[in-house]
């Protein structure tokens, strides 16, 4: 008895000399770090690319962090990763590191990115289904090796898919040299993939083909991306000895200057995309030849590895360029975008310049500053959302300083649009607002269908008494939703949410945020 | 008659065993600790003392083996070496919510081996005190938390992928000290004895290793960990209760 007495007494005094182990613990949510890459993840048909994995590899590969500060990268229902760096990068001392995105069935994309000062490095990274008509059509890999000084082992020729534009083929000879962008030999396996850009589809050029703010490839006679990287996903960016290229040609080019087919003898200019820095360059024109099949061709030497392109360049507006303003009766909260589409006018003529999405409350006006080419006509149409009523704007020049306007008094919301009140409540008046996150992202989608939508976002400078609100038109009465909230890249869900009036309240029960 | 022969001996441990203390003080003629015999020389006119014992042990913090040995210059001493083991790796579920349940694969080892000398300060009775020290090769207590599905926060829903895994664990020192009490020979003077210990360990505060991806990387959790120890400082005592039940090993 006495034993289990002193027992119990020992036993007492240890658990009562302990205390709570989350006593005075306080959680909040963390600052982001600033982002310096804004990754987008896409398909090629332009949809979020789901369910992508993505590694960062490369020489400072280490200094690439999450807005967390930390490296489980994870891609958001938008399909954007925010990515920042452990250092600043300046032009001394820049950074350089590799993108890997796979996806399970996507081909495996490498995208190499150097930042060399401060600023958001915005990329798209674009994936590629492996058993799409592009991978079968314009896709082709080969293997390698090459020993630890870089030397290719035998030669390696990488050749692309034929296209409308024929056949492109690199030729690197044995005992060729590759190194990475820090001159660093590329060794061990390599993979080598080269991928064609369509003629047709100058818009899937690097940025859009934009050479800088008044040069633009608008037409192009061959294009491809080709990339050799070995199992550490290091890139060859050059060789010790330029290697042989055949740029198969366009069969319907033709070639501005002399306003004819392209044909033997013609000099075509070439121009360089380097991804790691996001620079076009102009590079020394090719001689067009005839093949062995009397297709021409171009036959030259280049001494890196770029995307690469045989085109032809058009000036755009130097200056700000047309602009155009709306006069509108769309409530201030109608939050739904319209198309706008601009023309290239030629008499009876009407070319698409291309096409963006907008809201249109009255007042609003945009700038179409270095997109349109110069020394043009151009005219805006703007197509109602809920109707088949189309505005369209007079015809004015390209680059004009004017401002245009355009009414578009007759949309209106659709029957059954109703504006929805959504709320976060939380459950006292005065917050403590650094508990909280700067920003909250939601989606929505209607109950039962696959793809999330962005929906709105939240400010905690928007809290009054304790609610954020917004309004919006997206939601319908007497319709499901799953809504998610996103918060720095993490979820929460609350599906098949019934909106039975006219205010949705997302009520937060914790009182951990309450002074 | 430092020698005896086995015949002898199994026939004097029969007669120990079954007789009982009354026959076994008269035929051994001992003291109340381990050791010597009535003239405190370490010898007896009737018998050889064993000098080794092996105890095996079971209570907090686990089960046991050590070899004791008492000395032969001064019997109401003894020293102790063994390990102590204890695992416990069954993963379990824990509910937290509507049909919401958390995955937990603990990592709960106790392994350590340790030394200890045994005073026992009165001759007729079988209390000890005891100082050591032990050296754990698994000196931390872990688990690790996931999510089987979808959890339901009363209406708001995380995906396994949104709450991530959590691995956390108390890391303590490799090497402890000792100190405790007990009743019971570690050599009996019997082939078979029992006894009880309760004592504890000093391990030193614990260190807090917190693991985790999901949502937690949001939260500032990682900057309290100094204040989650602060907390857990006290945590340094690791109490032993132990049941022994000892062996004499006798000389052939």
């Amino acid at each position: 008895m006495k034993k289990a007495f002193l027992l119990f007494l020992i036993l007492t005094g240890w658990f009562a000399g302990c205390r709570n182990p989350l006593e005075n613990v306080e959680l909040t949510f963390r600052k982001p770090l600033t982002t310096s890459v804004q990754l987008d993840f896409r398909t090629q048909g332009g949809r979020v690319a789901e369910n992508v994995s993505v590694k960062i590899k490369g020489r400072d590969a280490d200094q690439i962090v999450t807005l967390l500060n930390t490296t489980n990268f994870r891609i958001s229902k938008d399909g954007s990763l925010p990515l920042a760096t452990l250092v600043a990068p300046s032009p001394e001392k820049p950074l350089y590191f590799t993108i890997v995105a796979t996806a399970e069935n996507a081909l495996e994309t490498v995208v190499p990115i150097a930042l060399i000062g401060s600023g958001v490095r915005r990329q798209t990274v674009v994936l590629t289904e492996k058993e799409s008509n592009e991978a079968k059509k314009l896709v082709a890999t080969t293997t390698g090796q090459s020993a630890g000084d870089g030397a290719v082992n035998g030669p390696l020729v990488i050749r692309t898919p034929p296209t409308e534009a024929g056949t492109s083929v690199i030729s690197i000879p044995a005992g060729t040299r590759v190194v990475d962008a820090q001159n660093q030999p590329v060794d061990g396996p390599l993979t080598a993939t080269v991928q064609v850009i369509p003629t047709s589809l100058v818009w899937q050029l690097p940025n859009g083909g934009s050479l800088s703010r008044t040069k633009k490839i608008t037409v192009v006679a061959s294009a491809f991306q080709a990339e050799i990287y070995n199992e550490e996903y290091r890139l060859v960016k050059s060789f010790s000895q330029p290697v042989g290229v055949t740029f198969g040609l366009n069969a319907g080019a033709r070639n501005p200057a002399t306003g004819l087919p392209v044909r033997a003898g013609d000099v075509l200019p070439l121009y360089s995309y380097d991804g790691a820095t996001n620079q076009w360059k102009e590079e020394a024109p090719g001689k067009v030849v005839l093949d062995k099949e009397n297709r021409p061709v171009i036959e030259t030497r280049i001494s890196h590895f770029s995307t690469w392109v045989v085109g032809y360049v058009t000036e755009l507006c130097p200056n700000d360029g047309v602009r155009f303003s709306f006069q509108s009766q769309l409530p201030n909260d109608y939050d739904y975008s319209y198309r706008v589409e601009a023309f290239y006018v030629d008499g009876d003529k009407a070319e698409s310049a291309g096409s963006s999405y907008y809201r249109l409350q009255n007042g609003f006006t945009f700038s179409l500053q270095h997109q349109l080419f110069k020394d043009r006509k151009v005219k805006l149409k703007v197509y109602d959302r809920n109707s088949s009523l189309v505005v369209e704007s007079p015809v004015v020049g390209s680059c004009d300083n004017v401002t245009v306007p355009l009414d578009v008094r007759a949309f209106r919301p659709a029957a059954g649009e109703a504006p929805v009140k959504a709320s976060v409540q939380f459950p006292c008046k005065n917050i403590q607002l650094d508990k909280l996150p700067d920003q909250v992202t939601t989606y929505y989608r209607e109950s039962g269908s696959a793809h999330w939508e962005p929906f709105l976002t939240f400010n905690k400078s928007q809290l009054v008494n304790g609610v954020m609100s917004q309004t919006t038109y997206r939601v319908k009465k007497n319709r499901k939703y799953d809504f998610s909230v996103s918060v720095l890249s993490y979820d929460f869900e609350q599906p098949n949410t019934l909106i039975d009036q006219n205010e949705w309240v997302i009520k937060i029960k914790t009182k951990e945020f309450c002074q | 008659m430092k020698n005896i022969s086995g015949i002898t001996g199994l026939w004097l441990a029969f007669v120990l065993l079954t007789v009982g203390p009354a026959a076994n003080g008269r035929a051994v003629a001992g003291p109340g600790y381990d050791g010597p015999g009535r003239d405190g020389s370490g010898r007896d006119s009737l018998t050889v003392q064993p000098r080794f014992g092996l105890n095996a042990s079971a209570g907090l913090p686990g089960f046991g083996l050590q070899l004791a040995y008492r000395l032969p210059t001064r019997p109401q001493l003894a020293v102790r070496a063994g390990f102590t083991y204890f695992a416990r790796r069954r993963p379990f579920r824990l509910s937290v919510g509507d049909d919401s349940r958390l995955s937990v694969d603990p990592d709960l080892v106790i392994s350590m081996a340790q030394a200890s000398l045994k005073w026992h300060p009165f001759p007729k009775s079988s209390f000890f005190a005891s100082l050591g020290g032990g050296y754990a090769w698994h000196p931390g207590l872990g688990a690790m938390l996931q999510a089987e599905d979808k959890l339901n926060l009363g209406g708001i829903e995380m995906t396994p992928d949104n709450v991530g895994v959590i691995r956390t664990s108390l890391v303590w020192s490799r090497l402890r000290g000792y100190a405790g009490l007990g009743f019971g020979r570690s050599v009996p003077r019997r082939r078979f004895g029992f006894g009880a210990e309760l004592g504890v360990y000093y391990q030193g505060a614990p260190r807090v290793d917190l693991q985790y991806e999901g949502f937690l990387e949001t939260t500032t959790l990682k900057e309290q960990v100094p204040t989650i120890e602060h907390n857990l400082r006290g945590y340094r005592w690791l109490p032993v209760l132990q049941f022994v039940f000892t062996y004499a090993i006798r000389p052939h």
